[in-house]
């Protein structure tokens, strides 16, 4: 009896305490109840390959040789930065990105400006405009080679009938013309996404600035520079970021046109890792320059967003 | 408000459990159902779906026990594909299978051991000498049956032969030369014969060149006795010299063909553009309904000074080492390979069937078909090419597309090629141990 009198002022706060917990998992807990699926999906989703690969890059796997995977530690990186081959990828990579980017970025805007005006059929061309947009990579590869071929070709058919060459123009065997072939092919695919993106930031734009400037006596060009590009900037950094890293990572056209040719002129990496994984089946070395890859793209991202910030403080 | 919140609680709570108790019971009825056994089949190949459908249907309404799901598998990405459905535990139970890719699936340990069943059933027998080598190229046991053999053969235009006044294909190299010169006319975009330097079989066509200089290794390998590449051969060298020469000197291959695809090898020589082309046999329907079933004409490629030697390959069955269902597998391919059935599909492609009990059929009686058979008859001359070392995929369709592109664009010697080749041969071979 004393220790039931005793316990009971001490039960209490217990009792007490206890509710509060209860009360706090249920207004805690079952939110996180709720979003635990789509967290666990995207532990499976991203998380759980992001590791796996960086588990991969340490180790010498290589399943076609039918030998058991070792831990090699960073053999594979230091292999990475000795491999003439990575490097000579890695300038095609990048040949590659500012070839495509830059020419599609100028085209996407010429395309927005034009599209910003408002004329007869505006409706019509934009969707004609912006078709290419929908066209896949490979469809768009297909197209653009036989359109390029140094034998059969319409453009050289073109070429002859109008007496600019005597013989059909071989585009695939020389570096640099196999390089403006993958680029007028990525240009023409590629325009559209930059034209969508900076109409509508110039569609965001308020007419009284317009009018103001032309107040003030700004010409067309003044208005462009000094009105229009300030408020597309994000819109512009955003997309040719995204193209950018898109581009880098973009396969499809690229095979389709050239196989990484000629001679290996236009392997960009992820061309050489596909070569490295699936078909030299090193697939340990294959997560190794993956990740060399991805970290080479985030540094890049980085650098980029940090420079646009800079030229953007007082 | 705390009630509320309990009741919505409860509610979501109440709706999750009755999700999940209706899918676990929805499971168990599966589970529980009985019925024909299922085997799912993939087909990696570009060609021949149709036919392997048809094949599937008419077996599964016979053996009502056995139900054939085929699964087409992108040719371009079949690598990848299968590779990941294997190490996932997601591949087809039994699937079409290249030679290319064979080796390293089996040394991957995806594909079942057929050898006891191929023996015991008496397909070894059957089936044609070249193609049983294909099978057994891994530890000499069979690990595929094939369903198609085709030897890497020679093609040509008749039409523009007769308006060059060549009358019949040429027959060693120097024969080969001249009768590319007469074919070529720039003026008229035509020339006499495709040196293939782009992605997709272009190692047959100069490596044909070298053997037939040089001759093969050991086994009709490409390696000697003491495992060393015999391709850097001064022979083989002067060999792979008067192929570059071709593209080079004589100027009888379209310029673009350095880098041109095996596709654009087939668009030219369907555009009446080409006199000659290489390639394998299935190739025969395309380019026949490309320039006329009459103006093609087929021939054994030309011999060298070292004699005659042809590069041929062939698609096989395979089992999924991992497959439930090996048996009902098994009984498939059976049937596919019955030789009214194997000739059935071959004859849809083009292609010469693997059992040779199939080669009585009218349709293989046909003129175009005569030197492809005849080059598989000829097994002393078959070369054995080294796609049974793991790493070959990347070594044709990659290292030595990027070599020859170097070699006829003159950024390296016959020489120099033919070393960094062999080289790179050896360097396969001591890697597979």
């Amino acid at each position: 009896m004393m220790r039931t009198a005793a316990a009971v002022p001490a039960d209490v706060p217990a009792l007490a305490r206890r509710r509060r917990w209860r009360s706090l998992l249920q207004r805690e807990a079952f939110p996180w109840l709720l979003v635990a699926p789509v967290a666990i999906l995207v532990a499976i989703g991203v998380l759980f390959p992001l590791v796996y690969v960086l588990l991969l890059g340490s180790e010498d796997y290589s399943p076609y040789l039918g030998k058991p995977s070792q831990w090699v530690g960073l053999a594979n990186y230091a292999r990475v930065f000795a491999d003439p081959s990575f490097w000579n990828a890695l300038v095609a990579s990048v040949i590659w990105v500012v070839g495509s980017v830059v020419p599609q970025f100028l085209l996407g805007l010429g395309m927005a400006l034009v599209l910003n005006e408002t004329f007869r059929g505006r409706g019509i061309v934009r969707t004609i405009i912006l078709a290419p947009w929908a066209v896949s990579g490979v469809v768009t590869g297909f197209i653009w080679l036989w359109l390029f071929d140094g034998t059969i070709g319409v453009i050289n058919d073109l070429l002859m009938k109008a007496g600019a060459v005597d013989a059909p123009v071989p585009w695939g065997i020389f570096t640099e013309t196999t390089w403006a072939m993958v680029f007028v092919a990525n240009a023409w695919r590629g325009a559209p996404f930059f034209a969508i993106v900076i109409l509508a930031a110039l569609q965001s734009i308020d007419p009284a600035l317009y009018e103001a400037a032309s107040i003030d006596g700004a010409t067309r060009w003044q208005k462009f520079r000094f009105v229009t590009l300030p408020l597309i900037n994000n819109a512009i950094v955003i997309s040719t970021l995204l193209r950018a890293l898109w581009t880098f990572n973009f396969i499809d056209l690229l095979w389709m046109m050239t196989r990484g040719g000629p001679a290996g002129a236009t392997t960009t990496l992820p061309i050489y890792i596909f070569d490295v994984v699936y078909q030299k089946g090193e697939f340990g070395y294959g997560a190794a320059l993956s990740v060399v890859l991805c970290v080479l793209l985030i540094t890049f991202s980085a650098a980029y967003w940090q420079l646009n910030r800079m030229s953007r403080l007082p | 408000m705390a009630n509320a919140f309990r009741s919505h609680r409860r509610r979501v709570l109440g709706t999750l459990a009755a999700t999940a108790a209706l899918s676990w019971m929805g499971t168990s009825r599966v589970h529980a159902q009985s019925g024909p056994t299922k085997i799912t089949f993939g087909w990696p190949f570009a060609n021949g779906a149709q036919g392997i459908e048809e094949l599937a249907k008419l077996f599964s309404e016979e053996r009502k026990a056995i139900q054939v799901e085929v699964q087409v598998i992108p040719q371009a990405q079949v690598i990848p594909r299968l590779t990941t459905a294997f190490t996932g535990g997601q591949a087809p139970d039994c699937m079409g299978m290249s030679d290319a890719w064979l080796a390293q699936f089996v040394k991957a340990g995806w594909l079942d051991n057929l050898e006891s069943q191929v023996r015991a059933s008496g397909l070894d027998n059957q089936i044609v000498p070249a193609s049983m080598a294909i099978a057994r190229m891994v530890n000499n046991q069979a690990h595929y049956v094939g369903f198609i053999v085709e030897p890497y053969a020679l093609y040509y235009n008749k039409r523009l032969f007769a308006d060059a006044g060549v009358s019949v294909p040429p027959r060693d190299v120097d024969e080969f030369r001249n009768v590319a010169l007469k074919l070529t006319d720039r003026a008229k975009n035509r020339f006499g014969y495709y040196v293939l330097g782009g992605s997709g079989w272009q190692f047959q066509q100069w490596a044909t060149w070298m053997v037939n200089h040089g001759g093969v290794g050991v086994n009709n390998t490409l390696y000697d006795a003491q495992g060393n590449c015999v391709l850097a051969g001064p022979k083989h060298v002067e060999g792979l010299a008067k192929w570059v020469a071709l593209y080079q000197q004589d100027k009888v291959s379209p310029p673009a063909s350095a880098t041109g695809t095996f596709q654009d090898q087939t668009n030219a020589f369907n555009a009446n553009q080409l006199g000659m082309v290489m390639g394998w046999g299935a190739y025969l329907t395309t380019l026949a309904a490309g320039i006329g079933e009459d103006n093609l004409g087929t021939a054994m490629p030309p011999a060298g000074p070292a004699g005659q030697f042809f590069f041929y390959g062939g698609n096989g069955f395979a089992i999924n080492a991992a497959s439930k269902h090996k048996d009902a597998c098994w009984e498939f391919i059976r049937f596919m390979l019955k030789p009214e059935h194997n000739a059935r599909w071959n004859q849809q492609y083009g292609a010469i069937p693997a059992v040779q009990s199939a080669w009585s059929a009218d349709w293989l009686k046909a003129p175009k078909y005569q030197a492809p058979l005849e080059m598989l008859r000829r097994t002393p001359s078959l070369v054995n090419n080294p796609r049974y070392l793991p790493g070959y995929a990347s070594f044709q369709i990659q290292f030595a597309a990027e070599q020859i592109q170097k070699t006829l664009l003159g950024r390296q010697t016959p020489q120099e090629h033919a070393k960094v080749v062999a080289d790179a041969l050896n360097e396969l071979r001591i890697k597979a141990g």
